[in-house]
């Protein structure tokens, strides 16, 4: 409850209401697109934060766990959280240095793509993927790459994002 | 001169046979922080099936599960991309057109990566690094366990597993299934290994606890302990070991005391 409050008055104080006095007694609706953009921004900020490079491009996509697991099938049963739960899908590409966990012996993945899903439940990420690909339309709007994994479009409409 | 050269390729034979660990239980192999390209990965693991140069001998196969009790005493969160883990790995058989060594996949306990909006907090996770047929790409996934609920508790052992039930890997944590996923990493086959204990991403942060309890199955048999290398970044971390199940690791020097 406290966080349907919480989401409501950020509503509110972006409709520049200056009280959140009258709650809803309704499930709160989607956070707005603004929220989801700064919540998207942060994700990425701390995924360039953690892996050194130079990023060319990011998106984000917002859909459900169940989405997002009927969308990339072998992510099924990954995934903490409920498959209603919503979550932002953020995808950046360019060329970074991977600091990810690796057994002894063996190297980092190459990464030009990096995918963060943040459970907006939660607040939490539960999930990152490091890869290499082609620049692809989903986060380059301009691009003709096929076939495209982790592609927001099957996810819902890719929102640019800010990478400097 | 013949007889010269032929005396000294005997020597430096002796001489490898002399310096060269041999594969029993507790050898310890001192190994640097690799800091290829940038980031530095330390280490200190018990292993079985690994060589001293940790490439998977191929003495051991169908290894379809591994299991330990993982402890952190200490994880820095100070550095939310500076990961550090206590954890165990288990290396699969890798796919055709797969490069970097092996395929894997690997459950514990990290500090770092997942700290969203909420946050940093050390986290039960699992992960897995594998090759996807026909795309000729490689992927790294990293994941919340399921039943992860703002992280463990330090000084407590939590029982992890991977095991290979019904055509995929699954994760459980004690007898709870917490992750899982298809299509990834192959089978049991050839080329596996284990390895279990820590691995930090800098020289930066605190990391200490232990594994214990160690185990896997392989061709249906239950092997307790890993009596393979102990393999130990000698500038990262201390430890003790006590039996081929244990191993109790530390940093001995954490620069911003947030550990202590």
């Amino acid at each position: 409850m406290k966080r349907i409050h919480s989401a409501f008055c950020i509503v509110a104080t972006l409709a520049a209401v200056t009280s959140c006095a009258a709650e809803p007694t309704e499930p709160a609706a989607a956070p707005p697109a603004k929220a989801d953009s700064e919540a998207a921004q942060g994700v990425l900020s701390s995924l360039l934060a953690r892996h050194p490079g130079q990023a060319e491009g990011a998106a984000y996509a917002k859909t459900t766990i169940a989405g997002y697991v009927s969308a990339i099938p072998r992510e099924k049963g990954a995934l903490a959280g409920a498959e209603g739960d919503q979550i932002l899908v953020v995808k950046v590409h360019g060329v970074f240095t991977a600091t990810h966990s690796v057994p002894l012996g063996v190297k980092a993945v190459p990464v030009t793509d990096m995918v963060s899903v943040l459970d907006l439940t939660t607040g939490r990420v539960i999930e990152n993927t490091f890869y290499s690909g082609p620049q692809t339309p989903d986060v380059f709007p301009e691009a003709t790459a096929s076939p495209v994994d982790y592609d927001l479009r099957e996810l819902g409409t890719p929102i640019q994002l800010n990478t400097q | 001169m013949r007889v010269l050269k032929s005396l000294s390729v005997a020597g430096i034979a002796v001489l490898i046979a002399v310096i060269t660990p041999m594969a029993s239980a507790s050898a310890e192999v001192s190994i640097s922080c690799d800091s290829t390209p940038a980031y530095p990965h330390c280490y200190a693991i018990r292993t079985v099936g690994l060589s001293s140069s940790a490439v998977p001998t191929g003495a051991l196969s169908s290894v379809s599960s591994a299991t330990g009790w993982v402890r952190a005493d200490c994880q820095d969160t100070t550095y939310a991309n500076e990961i550090s883990t206590s954890e165990i790995w288990l290396i699969t058989p890798n796919h055709s057109g797969f490069s970097l060594g092996s395929e894997w996949v690997e459950v514990g306990i990290t500090s770092g990566p997942f700290s969203g909006t909420s946050g940093t907090f050390l986290d039960f996770y699992w992960a897995r690094g594998y090759h996807v047929a026909g795309s000729q790409t490689d992927y790294y996934n990293e994941y919340l366990t399921t039943d992860d609920s703002f992280g463990a508790t330090l000084g407590t052992n939590y029982i992890f597993s991977v095991k290979y039930v019904s055509g995929s890997w699954r994760i459980y944590h004690g007898t709870n299934l917490v992750g899982s996923g298809t299509g990834t990493n192959l089978a049991p086959g050839s080329n596996q290994a284990v390895q279990s204990g820590a691995e930090s991403a800098s020289t930066n942060t605190g990391n200490s606890g232990a594994v214990s309890h160690l185990g896997y199955v392989t061709n249906g048999t239950t092997v307790t302990g890993l009596s393979g290398y102990i393999f130990r970044s000698v500038q990262a971390y201390t430890y003790s070991s006590g039996s081929t199940q244990d191993l109790t690791f530390s940093t001995p020097v954490t620069p911003d005391g947030y550990c202590h």
